[in-house]
C-alpha cells in the first residue's frame, strides 16, 4: 500500500457549550489514500460535519481540535500557523458544503467567485484568473461558460450551482477534495449528475475525494472503502461492498436497515433507527451505542469496545467483534 | 435601469404634492399673521389690508394654494414676507450652500469612520476595543446635539483654544470643525451600529465559510464577502441621516453661528414666513426624495438581486 495522502490519528475536536464540553470528534483515526474516494456515513449529528471542518481549521468558535495528528502528505496539519494553514485551504484540500445556493456570494459573479480561490493561491492577473475560471465552469458541464461566468448565484438553478461549488474546490487541483453532504440539497436526478461529475473529477485529476453523505445507497455506489461514524468515533471501517453486505456492528446494521424505500421520504431515511442520537456533551463510559443497541451484552455499558480487526483492512469497535470471524470462520449470524 | 429611474422620479410627483399641501395649509392654519412683528404694537389694520392684498393673503385659500404652486413649479417661491427686500430663491441660495456644504461634509466623515468602526467593532473580540466603539456608538445616539455642540464648543473652543467659539469662515476652515463633528456624531453613531450589526450577521454565513475554504486572506474576505453584503442595511440607515444632516441642524446652526439653512427654515417658521416656510419645505422634499432616489440606486449596484426584481 503506497504512503497515504491524509493520515488522521487520535483527533479530537470539543465545543464548550452550557451542557458542557460536546465532544463533537472524540479519538479518530483513519488514512486515505492518494486518489481514493472514502465515505462517511452516519446519523446527522454524529460529528461528520465537525472533522471535515477540523482538517481545515475552520471549526466555528468556541469549538477547537483539543488533540491528535492530521497529516497531510506526511506533514501535520495541526499546529501549523494561520498563514501557513490558508496554503492549505482550497490549494491542497478544496472543499464542498451541503447547501449550494448558500455556499456561494449572492452578491458577486459566478465567475469572480472562481477566480479569487485561483487567486488566492497564485500570483496571476485579473485576466488569466477570469480565464481559468471560465476554464473551470467549462469543466463541470456549465453550458456557455464565458457568458454565463458574468452572471450572479440567482440567475443558476441548484444544480449549476452545486457546480460551481465544485469547480471552486477544484479551482487548483487539490490533492484531496472533502465534500461534505454535497447532494443532500438537490433532488434525485441532479444528485447523479453531481455525482457523476465528481467521479469524472476523481478519475482525471487523480484527487482523493472524502464523500460525506447519510446516503447509503449513494456511497455504496460511489466509494471504495466507507467509514461509519458514530458519536464522534469511527464504529466500523472497511471495503464498502463488504462493509454493507456484512456488517459487523450493530449500529451499521441499523443504518442499513434505515436506508430509504420506494415508499419512505427521503429525510426520513436514517431516522428510522430506534432511540435518539447520544448526547455529545455526556456520553456513556461504556459503548456510545449501547442505549439504543439490540444486541448489546451486559459488559457493553462499563467499557469501551477498542477496534477489533474484522477481517481484511476492516475494523469494529464492538465487543461481538472481539471473538472475530476471521479466526473462527463466517459462523456469526 | 433607465425605466426604473424615470419610474421613481415619476412616483415622487405625488409624494412632493402632499408634502407642498400639507405644509401650506398646516402654515396657513396656525394662529397667527405673518406681520405680527412679535413685539407689543399691534400693526395697524389699514397697514395689514394692503399688506394682505399686496401678497396676496386676502384671496380666497384656494387660490392662494394654485398660483404659490404655479409659481413654484415654475421656480419661483416668490418673496419673502420677513425680509421683504428678498425673494424666497435669493434666501435658499445665499443659506443653503453653507449647509449642504456642511452636511456633506458630516455625512462622509460618518460613513467613512463609521464603515471601518463598525466592522471593527463585529470581528474584534478584543473587550476594550468592542467597548470603546460601543460607547461612541451610544452616546452618539442618546446625546442631543445641542449637547455635543456646546461641549465641542467649551472643551475644543474655550478650553482649547483650537477652534473658533462662533461663526463661519468656510468649510475648509477651523471653524467649520465643531458644527461637522455635531452633525456627524448622530449619523456616525447609528452607522457604527447597523454596520456592526449586518457584519455580526453576515460573518457567520456559509459563503463566508466557504471564502475561507478557498485560503484567501481575511481583509479580502471582510471587504469583498462580508462588506459587500452587510452595506446595503448601512446604506439605508446613512440615507435616513442625510436628509437631515444636509439641509443643517437649527441647533447646531445656532450655537456655532453657522448662517445655515436650518437655523433660517426655524426662524422663518416663527415668523409666519409663509413663502419662505413653503419654500424651503419643498426643497426639504425635494432633498429626502433624491436621497432616496440614490439609496436605491445603490441597491441596484450593490445588489444583482434587486436589479432582477426591478427589471433591467
Ligand atoms: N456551536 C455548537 N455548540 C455546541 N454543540 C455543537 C455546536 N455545533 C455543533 N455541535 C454539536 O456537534 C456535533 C457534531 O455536529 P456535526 O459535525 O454538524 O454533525 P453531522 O455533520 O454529522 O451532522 C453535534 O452533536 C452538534 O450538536
Ligand atoms: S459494544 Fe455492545 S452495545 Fe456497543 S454496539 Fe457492540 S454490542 Fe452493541
Ligand atoms: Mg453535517
Amino acid at each position: 500500500m503506497s504512503a497515504p495522502l491524509l493520515q488522521i490519528d487520535d483527533l479530537r475536536v470539543r465545543i464548550p457549550s452550557r451542557r458542557g464540553e460536546v465532544k463533537a470528534v472524540d479519538g479518530l483515526s483513519f488514512s486515505v489514500a492518494p486518489g481514493e474516494v472514502v465515505g462517511i456515513v452516519g446519523e446527522s449529528g454524529s460529528g461528520k460535519s465537525m472533522l471535515a471542518l477540523s482538517m481545515l481549521q475552520l471549526i466555528p468558535k468556541p469549538g477547537r481540535i483539543t488533540g491528535g495528528r492530521i497529516a497531510l502528505n506526511g506533514r501535520n496539519l495541526i499546529g501549523l500557523s494561520e498563514a501557513e494553514m490558508r496554503e492549505v485551504r482550497g490549494n491542497e484540500i478544496g472543499m464542498i458544503f451541503q447547501d449550494p445556493s448558500a455556499s456561494l456570494n449572492p452578491v458577486l459573479r459566478i465567475g469572480r467567485q472562481v477566480a479569487e480561490t485561483v487567486e488566492a493561491h497564485h500570483r496571476v492577473t485579473p485576466a488569466q484568473s477570469w480565464r481559468r475560471s471560465v476554464e473551470m465552469l467549462q469543466g463541470v458541464r456549465i453550458p456557455d461558460p464565458e457568458a454565463r461566468a458574468r452572471d450572479y448565484p440567482h440567475q443558476y438553478s441548484g444544480g449549476m450551482r452545486q457546480r460551481v461549488v465544485i469547480a471552486i474546490g477544484m479551482a487548483n487541483a487539490p490533492k484531496l477534495l472533502i465534500a461534505d453532504e454535497p447532494t443532500t440539497a438537490l433532488d434525485v436526478t441532479v444528485q447523479a449528475q453531481i455525482m457523476g461529475l465528481l467521479g469524472r473529477m476523481n478519475k482525471e485529476t487523480g484527487t482523493a475525494i472524502l464523500l460525506i453523505s447519510h446516503n447509503i445507497a449513494l456511497v455504496s455506489r460511489f466509494c471504495t472503502r466507507v467509514l461509519v461514524m458514530y458519536a464522534g468515533r469511527i464504529v466500523e471501517a472497511g471495503p464498502t461492498a463488504q462493509v454493507f453486505a456484512n456488517p459487523e456492528h450493530p449500529y451499521t446494521r441499523a443504518l442499513l436497515n434505515a436506508v430509504p424505500r420506494i415508499d419512505r421520504r427521503v429525510e426520513e431515511g436514517l431516522q428510522t433507527i430506534a432511540g435518539r442520537p447520544p448526547d455529545l456533551a455526556s456520553l456513556p463510559a461504556g459503548c456510545a451505542f449501547e442505549p439504543r443497541c439490540p444486541a448489546r451484552l451486559r459488559s457493553c455499558a462499563e467499557e469501551q469496545p477498542p477496534a477489533f480487526p474484522a477481517g481484511e483492512g476492516r475494523f469494529a469497535r464492538c465487543w461481538l467483534a472481539e471473538h472475530s470471524k476471521h479466526q473462527q470462520g463466517n459462523s456469526r449470524s | 435601469m433607465l425605466s426604473f429611474l424615470i419610474k421613481r422620479i415619476l412616483s415622487a410627483i405625488p409624494t412632493l404634492l402632499i408634502a407642498y399641501t400639507l405644509v401650506f395649509f398646516i402654515a396657513h392654519a396656525t394662529p397667527g399673521s405673518p406681520w405680527d412683528s412679535g413685539g407689543n404694537r399691534p400693526i395697524e389694520p389699514s397697514i395689514k389690508a394692503v399688506l394682505d392684498a399686496k401678497y396676496n393673503l386676502d384671496k380666497p385659500l384656494y387660490v392662494q394654494y394654485t398660483s404659490y404652486l404655479w409659481n413654484a413649479l415654475r421656480g419661483d417661491f416668490g418673496p419673502s414676507y420677513r425680509d421683504r427686500t428678498q425673494s424666497v430663491n435669493d434666501i435658499v441660495a445665499r443659506f443653503l450652500p453653507v449647509s449642504l456644504k456642511l452636511g456633506a461634509a458630516a455625512m462622509l466623515l460618518a460613513v467613512l469612520l463609521g464603515l471601518p468602526l463598525g466592522a471593527l467593532a463585529a470581528l474584534t473580540r478584543h473587550p476594550a476595543v468592542d467597548g470603546l466603539i460601543r460607547m461612541i456608538s451610544t452616546l452618539g445616539i442618546s446625546m442631543p446635539t445641542y449637547v455635543v455642540t456646546s461641549i465641542l464648543i467649551v472643551s475644543l473652543g474655550v478650553g482649547l483654544g483650537l477652534v473658533p467659539t462662533f461663526g463661519w469662515k468656510g468649510l475648509f476652515t477651523a471653524s467649520s470643525l465643531v458644527p461637522i463633528f455635531s452633525l456627524a456624531l448622530a449619523p456616525l453613531a447609528a452607522v457604527i451600529r447597523c454596520f456592526r450589526t449586518s457584519m455580526l450577521e453576515v460573518m457567520n454565513l456559509d459563503f463566508v465559510r466557504t471564502a475561507r475554504a478557498k485560503g484567501m486572506k481575511p481583509l479580502p474576505i471582510i471587504i469583498h464577502h462580508m462588506g459587500r453584503n452587510a452595506l446595503i442595511p448601512a446604506i439605508t440607515v446613512a440615507g435616513s441621516y442625510a436628509a437631515y444632516v444636509l439641509v443643517g441642524s437649527f441647533f447646531v446652526e445656532s450655537i456655532a453661528g453657522i448662517p445655515g439653512f436650518g437655523r433660517y427654515f426655524v426662524l422663518a417658521i416663527a415668523a409666519r414666513d409663509y413663502p419662505v416656510i413653503i419654500g424651503t419645505t419643498l426643497i426639504y422634499a425635494v432633498i429626502v426624495v433624491v436621497i432616496n432616489l440614490l439609496v436605491d440606486l445603490s441597491y441596484f449596484l450593490l445588489d444583482p438581486r434587486a436589479r432582477l426584481e426591478q427589471g433591467r
